[in-house]
């Protein structure tokens, strides 16, 4: 084997060896019922923006509650925060619409749904939508790259919270 | 020997000869000399002081509604890192709280000092878990008071507080960095119950009040929901949408996926899934596990996910019940019952009951975590199956034999065909082809079983969009023997090779090629003994991907 091959070769265990390092999220279960949304176009600081957000039943469900927050950097533009669905056969989607003013680079509304079950079970579960004033209302990809393992760095930064003490 | 240096040299011999002088204590540490209290006879005061009190935080039980704010204890911060600091913010000594809270720590100190507890398990400067904020550069959360030095022994108890107000969260929420760190703390002590030897590689959880359910940047929080990936958890603490600081049940089920990923083996696709999914057999695996572990941890079968405004709703899973009717189906597909190898449910339940005793156990079998720790540990790091319920089945009975009829009936009742399951797989349900196809040596193999095409399927959800391809037959297994030894190739080809035709190509060992080569052939060379089993799984990014399949000889 010349050296131009055996290099070739390192370099192809290097790129092996980093693709087998990938690995997966694993995530708590998410609720009976899919959240999904889109967002119109740029989310502008002090303008109204819409997101349409769906819900799509996995299961047949009695009843679906849904409630919207303001969670932060914006103000919420709604009528009513909640909204009742009911008999949703499996597969099928119910959408609301949600608009609101963003008054930061950044804003956030949760949404909260309370699913019923043909047996009567209720599972709850949430998604926060996230308005960025950037780039036409489009949302950053998620990014779920993580740090390196780390070890008890001396120079590690700390978080001072103050104790409750008896004086 | 310059003047700078005699002074260096003579300093260092006075502060050897005061460390001398200052006795010991809790842990390391370096006495200091008073310099600002002197004594009646105005001479610096060399005497040691003592540090002593107890740690907690407050914690609330999670019920059916929530968290029950009504209920709040404070409990004993175990096993945290505590440092002691001087007025000039040096550290004179370190310790571990103890098992109670207690702690105590010894030094030559006088004027101010700082106490200091860190969201970290293990020894200072080796510690094995850190809870940090992951967006604020990965700061570590540590509770501090500042104590007056005026006697020899300062008694000084410390509470991480909160901060929620009867309504809301108004104060700082110091305590949930050490909710966290106690389900571990705990976690760590049921293993050391039965392996007394076990060591924590690193793991890092990241908890902030930003860490939301939107999906986004890490840095800004928006972590979609709590996960487990590669020895860091990320956990919810978004107020009034999602927080899991007090869901022990969720975090220590993040621990059970960095335990199955450094001590037995986590061969998840992971991803999003929900309840009744019919899941791809290694994340039914890994997910049902990782609850009923966490039943195991906390003692109690009860996982609840606490959401929603002023968290004050929740899900509520009991590992005990049967959770799905043993007639159930799934709507689509091959309609197979909800119950079975791919059911996360159907796992959880599995495991919790060879597992639990007490009155509330619904089953006869008892065996405790030791059996079950010994085939995680050894058995299932080695075998050449991927992780799912039947290796672990095959080798459960090993471990229990006496108890070998009674977990047959157990699995039975849960739809796995025990009288023709093996390591591999239960080949005799016919709704669903094998887990396993074969593939011979020197052979391609194009279609499967039924004669049709290879392929991966959208039958239980797709490959894309929210299914994330974690569903069962969106990937396929596969088995090949070596016929003599050698090293073979295994080898991918998509039929069509297009750019969406890419394929991912993972072994049982973990070993992974994929994405690199995107739309053509992957392929990996592996040396075999003669008669040497390999196992591999193929994905791909599209939904119905067809694609042959080929293992021969020589690389």
């Amino acid at each position: 084997m010349n050296l131009m091959n055996k290099i070739i070769v390192l370099l192809m265990s290097l790129m092996i060896v980093a693709c087998s390092q990938s690995t997966m999220v694993q995530a708590k279960q998410s609720g009976t019922v899919i959240i999904e949304y889109d967002i119109a176009d740029n989310a502008a600081i002090g303008e109204v923006a819409t997101a349409k957000v769906r819900f799509t039943a996995k299961n047949y469900l009695q009843q679906l509650l849904v409630s919207v927050a303001a969670d932060r950097g914006l103000i919420l533009e709604a009528d009513v925060d909640q909204q009742v669905f009911t008999n949703i056969e499996a597969g099928a989607m119910r959408e609301i619409d949600i608009n609101i003013i963003l008054n930061d680079s950044k804003g956030y509304v949760s949404v909260t749904v309370e699913a019923t079950d043909i047996n009567g079970r209720i599972s709850n579960s949430n998604k926060v939508i996230k308005f960025t004033s950037n780039k036409a209302g489009q949302l950053k990809t998620i990014d779920k790259s993580v740090n390196d393992k780390v070890d008890d760095n001396a120079d590690r930064s700390l978080i001072l919270m103050p104790a409750e003490v008896e004086h | 020997m310059n003047l700078k240096q005699f002074r260096i040299f003579w300093l260092s011999g006075l502060l050897i000869v005061l460390t001398g002088c200052g006795g010991g204590g809790g842990g390391s540490s370096s006495p200091i000399a008073r310099d600002s209290a002197p004594n009646d006879g105005g001479d610096s005061v060399t005497d040691t002081t003592t540090f002593s009190g107890t740690v907690t935080y407050t914690d609330y039980p999670v019920t059916a509604a929530g968290i029950d704010y009504d209920s709040e204890q404070n409990k004993p911060v175990r096993g945290a890192v505590i440092q002691l600091l001087n007025s000039a913010g040096t550290e004179v000594a370190s310790s571990n709280t103890n098992s109670d809270g207690s702690y105590l720590l010894s030094a030559i100190v006088s004027g101010t000092a700082r106490i200091l507890v860190k969201a970290a398990l293990g020894e200072l400067g080796s510690v094995n878990t850190l809870v940090v904020d992951n967006t604020r550069n990965n700061a570590l959360y540590t509770l501090f008071t500042d104590v007056d030095v005026n006697s020899e022994a300062v008694i000084q108890n410390l509470n991480a507080g909160s901060g929620w107000d009867g309504s809301s969260y108004t104060g700082s929420r110091s305590a949930a960095p050490f909710s966290i760190l106690d389900v571990i703390y705990q976690a760590q002590q049921f293993v050391l119950s039965v392996d007394d030897s076990a060591i924590f590689p690193v793991l890092t959880v990241n908890w902030s009040t930003l860490n939301s359910s939107a999906d986004g940047s890490i840095s800004d929080g928006d972590i979609g929901t709590s996960f487990y990936q590669a020895d860091n958890i990320f956990i919810l603490g978004n107020a009034n949408s999602d927080t899991d600081e007090y869901d022990k049940g969720v975090i220590a089920h993040e621990w059970g996926h960095y335990f199955d990923d450094n001590f037995s083996r986590l061969n998840s696709p992971g991803g999003r899934r929900s309840r009744g999914d019919i899941l791809h057999p290694s994340l039914a695996w890994a997910e049902g596990f990782s609850t009923a572990l966490a039943a195991m941890i906390l003692d109690d079968p009860l996982y609840i996910d606490t959401v929603g405004l002023a968290q004050s709703f929740a899900s509520v899973t009991n590992v005990e019940l049967d959770n799905d009717s043993d007639t159930a189906t799934f709507s689509g597909g091959a309609n197979p019952l909800l119950d079975g190898y791919y059911s996360e449910n159907s796992v959880m339940e599995l495991i919790y009951d060879l597992f639990d005793t007490g009155p509330a156990d619904d089953d006869t079998i008892a065996l405790g975590f030791a059996p079950i720790y010994q085939v995680l540990t050894d058995d299932l790091r080695t075998t050449k199956a991927f992780a799912s319920l039947f290796p672990f089945l095959h080798y459960i009975k090993q471990q229990a034999p006496a108890n070998s009829a009674a977990i047959d009936a157990l699995f039975f009742n849960e739809n796995i065909d025990v009288a023709n399951a093996n390591e591999f797989d239960d080949p005799s349900d016919s709704a669903l082809p094998p887990m396993y196809t074969e593939v011979a040596a020197e052979t391609t193999v194009v279609v499967d079983i039924n004669s049709e095409q290879l392929q991966t399927s959208d039958d239980y959800g797709f490959a894309g969009s929210f299914s994330e391809g974690n569903k069962l037959l969106n990937q396929r297994f596969f088995k090949a023997t070596a016929a003599g030894a050698a090293c073979y190739t295994v080898t991918v080809r998509p039929v069509v090779p297009t750019a969406n035709a890419d394929l991912s190509l993972t072994f049982s060992d973990g070993f992974k090629v994929d994405i690199f080569f995107g739309g053509v052939s992957e392929s990996r060379a592996i040396s075999l003994s003669a008669g040497e089993v390999v196992t591999f799984n193929v994905g791909a990014f599209s939904n119905n991907a067809r694609f042959n399949v080929s293992f021969i000889s020589g690389c």
